[in-house]
């Protein structure tokens, strides 16, 4: 590739963007080479990103969710077995489904998925 | 590397907390921002990596905010842009040393320039004010567009573009003069 010098041309002609750009691509000084940077820089990452003050509560949400979703589905079966089957009990049921089908969707496969990565 | 490698390393690292995806994009990115800052420092080395780290720190604890309108690399930038002038706010400004910012480095495209030349071109440059000189680096030297300096330094279009005509002027006088 052709240099451009640094001194413009004789006469009325401007320093160019484009002479300016190229001076400092060739002229200025590049940061020293630093083998070790990258591994300093992984060294210095955090391990856990989520904060601790926000991953309790959620913890603690979810998990009585658990609880309480476990619970209806147990008082619905035992009822459905015992008793005839009533429309309360379906209606029941089917909220029952979706919601477990929502909170393995929406928050447990994401944990599950970032704790096997 | 392509973008769409790119955007498959930043969601590995969003949606997985991938460390080994973030190494990748540090590898890539870091000999450009380190080029950048360390032209920014006026030179100084240590405080070139200390801030080049930071941005990297607070790149990997934001990446989840990242929402891709601009690409990673001037984002990366404006990340690195307000670690400076963070740094800047808690210490004195100290003037740019053009011996030390040329001594035992090399060039940008492999040292094709002459020790003068370079001391020219860093003392023109240690010339401008910062805000000048930022914009001027991110122009000249990074390639970036007006658009993205001023997402990058947070200033208006009509701050960046008054900013490079001044530095442009000045380079001008300077080179003509020297």
């Amino acid at each position: 590739m052709r240099r451009i010098s640094r001194r413009a041309p004789d006469g009325p002609t401007e320093y160019s963007d484009t002479h300016l750009r190229q001076m400092f691509r060739d002229e200025l000084p590049q940061a020293p080479g630093s083998p070790w940077f990258v591994r300093k820089v992984m060294n210095r990452l955090p391990e856990k990103r989520v904060g601790s003050r926000v991953a309790l509560p959620e913890i603690v949400c979810y998990t009585l969710a658990v609880l309480g979703l476990v619970c209806a589905w147990g008082y619905a079966f035992t009822t459905a077995l015992t008793q005839d089957v009533t429309p309360w009990l379906l209606t029941l049921s089917g909220v029952l489904t979706l919601l477990t089908l929502f909170v393995i969707g929406i928050f447990a496969f994401p944990y599950l998925r970032r704790a096997l990565a | 590397m392509s973008r769409i490698e790119e955007i498959k390393l930043l969601a590995l690292c969003a949606a997985t907390d991938n460390r080994r995806a973030f190494s990748r994009l540090v590898e890539l990115h870091e000999g450009a921002l380190r080029r950048f800052l360390m032209n920014l420092t006026g030179g100084n080395a240590s405080l070139t990596d200390d801030l080049a780290q930071e941005t990297f720190i607070k790149a990997w604890l934001g990446v989840r905010q990242f929402q891709g309108l601009s690409g990673f690399r001037t984002w990366l930038l404006r990340i690195a842009v307000n670690e400076f002038v963070s740094y800047r706010r808690r210490q004195r400004p100290e003037p740019v040393d053009t011996d030390v910012l040329v001594a035992g480095c090399p060039t940008v495209d492999g040292g094709q320039g002459s020790v003068a030349d370079r001391m020219d071109v860093a003392a023109a440059l240690a010339s401008l004010s910062e805000s000048e000189r930022m914009v001027a680096l991110l122009f000249y030297l990074e390639d970036t567009s007006i658009k993205d300096i001023c997402k990058i330094t947070s200033m208006p279009e009509g701050t960046v573009k008054s900013h490079l005509s001044r530095a442009r002027r000045h380079l001008q006088d300077f080179f003509k003069n020297n």
